[in-house]
């Protein structure tokens, strides 16, 4: 008589953790159109500790540029101890002092597109149930293509297979919260400029000057018709003493931007000031 | 949850709103946002000032993080991720440990044997 409520129990539990939005045909597509027949980024496992798996993603995210990066720093910046785990924001505000740039990653095409570029990607998950969450980060760190699986960089485990249908319900559950971390000088394919320019803001504001001025140089690259990456460049540039760098920012920018008002402001005050 | 909850209102309820655009005075230069036509910063200051605020440091304390580090932890959100987390979009929930999913299967199965 007692094994039917334990199956009654266990199946209420399971269904509950099926529920989720879980694979569009849109999403299948994407997977199928993956680059590779498998990919494997070089990224090293980082066991976490007991309530660590923000800091412990976090910092393999980061070694994958910068094998020197701290996990006790990363820890200080990233682990609150009252709420016995990482909040969201607490990872991309510790990527940014460390001097990383993040960028969301919002759908399982650009998953697979991280992957394909190289970028591992951290991403949060609901390894619970809807009524009693269990949130997670892992890493993404590559996929294997026919098998239909994610691998992920989880828990104590390296490479984690997970069945992409698996993942994906998880996934939703966490609102498919997920990011790539990169240093300055990189910006991902399809990143939003207003991102871009958003991590240059921050670094410009919070005193990572080079860094900031490195990124406004790769903004500028990456988006060539935009006028905020040397417009950006020479205001931060001008705010610095380099004028020179600064007049020929704007000179980039208006050529971008013919007869922009501010620019050519900027320009004829920055003009005043050199010669 | 609730503490969550409540530091996010109390971060939001004391944001100010701010001025689409300011204008620069003669002789200044103008900054990016105002090349774009963009609103001026503010979710990502004010949030950081209101950490002088006695309940919010309270808050501090009962999660064990000091005002220095979490002034160091707003200041470094750009405004738009301030923005999400106090309309809602970005919720604070805090990633902790894969084992609570083994604690709860456990459970389950504990209580299942019980009844």
């Amino acid at each position: 008589m007692r094994t039917f409520p334990a199956i009654l129990l266990l199946s209420v539990g399971l269904g509950a953790c099926s529920s989720g939005r879980g694979l569009s045909a849109g999403d299948r597509a994407a997977f199928a159109a993956a680059r590779s027949e498998e990919a494997r980024l070089d990224v090293p496992l980082i066991v976490q500790e007991k309530d660590h798996c923000g800091p412990a993603t976090l910092t393999m995210a980061l070694r994958r540029f910068d094998p020197g990066v701290p996990l006790a720093r990363v820890t200080e910046m990233s682990f609150t101890p009252g709420a016995r785990g990482s909040f969201q924001t607490d990872l991309l505000a510790a990527a940014r002092r460390l001097g990383f740039a993040p960028y969301q990653v919002d759908s399982l095409a650009g998953l697979v597109r991280a992957v394909d570029e190289g970028f591992p990607v951290l991403v949060f998950q609901n390894l619970g149930l809807p009524i009693y969450p269990v949130w997670h980060y892992a890493l993404v760190t590559g996929y294997e293509r026919t098998r239909r699986e994610f691998l992920l960089h989880t828990g104590d485990q390296a490479y984690a297979p997970v069945p992409l249908a698996r993942f994906a319900k998880s996934w939703d559950r966490g609102d498919r919260w997920s990011y790539v971390i990169l240093p300055y000088d990189q910006i991902p394919a399809g990143a939003p400029l207003d991102e871009a320019l958003a991590n240059a803001e921050v670094f410009a504001r919070e005193g990572q000057a080079a860094g900031a001025m490195a990124l406004y140089r790769r903004i500028g690259e990456h988006y060539p018709e935009a006028f905020e990456g040397p417009a950006g460049l020479g205001v931060l540039a001008a705010s610095l003493g380099e004028d020179r760098i600064a007049l020929a920012a704007f000179h980039e920018a208006l050529r971008r931007a013919p007869g922009h008002p501010g620019l050519l402001h900027n320009l004829q005050l920055l003009k005043l000031r050199v010669f | 949850m609730t503490r969550m909850f409540l530091l996010a209102l109390m971060i939001g309820s004391l944001v100010s709103i701010r001025p689409a655009i300011t204008y620069a005075e003669p002789g200044r230069l103008l900054s990016l946002n105002e090349l774009r036509s963009q609103p001026a910063p503010g979710p990502a200051a004010d949030a950081r000032r209101n950490l002088e605020d006695p309940r919010a440091q309270a808050l501090l304390a009962q999660l064990g993080i000091s005002k220095a580090e979490a002034s160091a932890r707003i200041a470094n959100l750009s405004d738009r991720e301030v923005e999400r987390v106090l309309n809602g979009q970005t919720q604070l929930r805090a990633g902790g440990d894969i084992l609570y999913v083994v604690l709860m299967v456990l459970l389950i199965i504990f209580v299942a044997q019980r009844i």
